[in-house]
């Protein structure tokens, strides 16, 4: 009983308030500990379909024009100094103008992936067409310079999109792409690629909607399958089709669903299936053997920096985060700062640099926790 | 508030992450240190009773936790072996702070409880702020954060029956500014 009465004292002589600590103080912590050089994976941009990324597009150009007028003089180069490559290796390309992409997938602060990019400025036109067939391009000093890999030719759509179906990032120098017909990986940061055995009995080639790739350790994930998770843990020799709960009402036939994730947390892990403005998300406490949920949140481009650390997009552009798994989720601070554009997908790292996607097609980069933000120029 | 709060891991999870960790996976380390932050900024705040310096004093336990997880054995809960690096993190912010003679506690805490009620607190703070470290932590472990006797031992690094010799001692020296407090709730 004495016991009891000094609990409860104590608890009022130490009562720190509610708001202690800091909900963000976890991942302060986590990026003291340089986190930000050593992202997980990444979701891709969620798949579009051709009518809606061409109006996404269309709608990113005009803002780009908009922009460009508005201040008379378009976005100034990068100030840098174009490095020559080592001998043997493809050439890096200087940033130079303002384009528009199809997708965008970042790692880190300084490493990113863009597909399908347009040099909307570059080429002077007044409508978004493909200038070259560079494909995915790849970024290891924040967009100074880009990698162009050839992968992904933009001409491989009839909407010349150079659709792709997810950039996977393990880390800097480990990056896994599904495209239309194949699994390819890099470990040397995009230099080199090798294409992957496909997973029986699924082919990436017959079904459309494959498109995610995450590789955490020797444990592979393949999404895209309504309602299935084809999981391997031991680097794609095996596989195994973990069923996801449905959600209320089932799965929906025909149903055009995006996916993201998982991210994985050592054992702990998320994984978001969008359908229309709305995110299932599921979570694993085994490593992927079994997958909870789903909670329905409102928004997509569903994004983790912490077993339950999760970031998405509301349909206004706002960003929401929660720091408890989905259990309370609070709208950040971060906003583009031209009022003409509206985030779609957004692309934390764990400090204060975050990448994102505008409009659905107008890349953007900000290093002061999103209250500034630079349109990304391309080669 | 019980050490097992929502979020806590298992006991082979947690060796799993622990193990992970060890050989530099982050983000097992993260799993292993989200469900300490509650009581680790609780402890961290009782020791310290300014919240800016509790979580000071959480984020630099962490980077040290993290620097010596190889010291963690096998078996060992990390929460508990975490708590004894925040006290000691504690004890040394407490040593370096010089200002604290003339600095008054963190009464502007944007607390839900009224600022009279702080005050009432006041006599069991100072007792408890005047107890040697070592028996300052047993009861704040103890009685504060609810930590079983076992989980105080690890934490400071003693026996069960060192862990509660500590307590027991901690109480003697308390029980006038206990039975303070409990008259000024009382009314």
């Amino acid at each position: 009983m004495a016991e009891e009465r000094l609990r409860s004292n104590l608890d009022r002589a130490f009562d720190a308030g509610a708001e202690f600590p800091d909900r963000l103080l976890l991942s302060r912590t986590m990026a003291a500990l340089g986190r930000s050089t050593a992202s997980p994976v990444r979701p891709a941009r969620p798949n579009l379909k051709p009518s809606s990324r061409t109006m996404g597009v269309l709608a990113a150009a005009i803002v780009v024009a908009l922009l460009a007028a508005a201040s008379g003089v378009f976005l100034a180069v990068n100030d840098f100094t174009h490095r020559a490559a080592p001998a043997g290796r493809p050439p890096l390309r200087p940033a130079t103008a303002v384009g528009l992409v199809a997708g965008l997938s970042a790692a880190s602060a300084n490493d990113a992936a863009v597909w399908g990019p347009y040099n909307f400025m570059k080429a002077n036109r007044p409508t978004p067409e493909p200038l070259d067939s560079s494909g995915l391009l790849i970024t290891h000093d924040g967009g100074k310079t880009w990698l162009a890999t050839g992968i992904g030719s933009p001409t491989a759509q009839s909407d010349g999109l150079g659709y792709m179906g997810s950039v996977s990032w393990t880390d800097a120098e480990h990056l896994a792409v599904v495209d239309n017909d194949s699994i390819r990986v890099t470990s040397d940061g995009g230099l080199t690629w090798h294409q992957l055995k496909n997973p029986a009995p699924f082919s990436p080639a017959g079904a459309d909607s494959l498109n995610e790739y995450r590789v955490s350790g020797s444990t592979i994930f393949l999404s895209g399958i309504s309602g299935h998770l084809l999981t391997s843990h031991d680097s794609g020799t095996t596989w195994i089709d973990a069923v996801l709960p449905p959600p209320p009402g089932g799965w929906q036939t025909g149903m055009d669903y995006q996916y993201s994730g998982p991210f994985m947390f050592g054992l702990r892990g998320v994984f978001g299936v969008a359908q229309s403005s709305d995110t299932l998300i599921y979570s694993t406490a085994d490593g992927g053997k079994s997958w909870s949920g789903p909670i329905t949140e409102r928004g997509q481009s569903l994004w983790a920096l912490g077993p339950s650390d999760w970031w998405i997009v509301k349909p206004s552009g706002q960003v929401a985060r929660t720091l408890d798994g989905g259990a309370n989720w609070f709208t950040t601070s971060i906003t583009p700062n031209y009022s003409v554009i509206s985030l779609t997908s957004i692309f934390p790292t764990g400090g204060n640099v975050l990448w994102a996607v505008a409009n659905m097609a107008l890349p953007l980069r900000s290093t002061d926790g999103g209250a500034h933000w630079s349109i990304v120029k391309l080669p | 508030m019980s050490l097992q709060a929502p979020g806590a891991i298992g006991q082979d999870l947690e060796q799993s992450l622990i193990d992970r960790a060890k050989a530099g996976d982050r983000f097992a380390y993260e799993s292993l240190l989200e469900p300490a932050v509650r009581p680790a900024t609780r402890l961290a705040f009782a020791m310290l009773q300014d919240r800016s310096d509790a979580e000071d004093a959480f984020q630099e336990s962490a980077l040290r936790a993290w620097r010596r997880l190889g010291n963690l054995k096998s078996g060992r809960p990390f929460q508990a072996w975490f708590l004894g690096i925040v006290a000691n993190q504690c004890r040394e912010i407490r040593r370096g702070r010089w200002r604290q003679l003339i600095r008054l506690p963190d009464l502007v805490p944007a607390r839900s409880l009224e600022e009279s009620a702080w005050f009432e607190g006041e006599d069991l703070r100072r007792a408890v702020s005047a107890l040697p470290h070592d028996q300052r932590v047993a009861i704040l472990l103890h009685f504060h954060l609810d930590l079983p006797l076992n989980d105080v031992a690890l934490a400071l690094g003693i026996s069960p029956a060192g862990a509660r010799t500590r307590i027991k001692r901690a109480l003697r020296r308390l029980r006038p500014a206990v039975a303070v407090s409990e008259a000024t709730a009382n009314g």
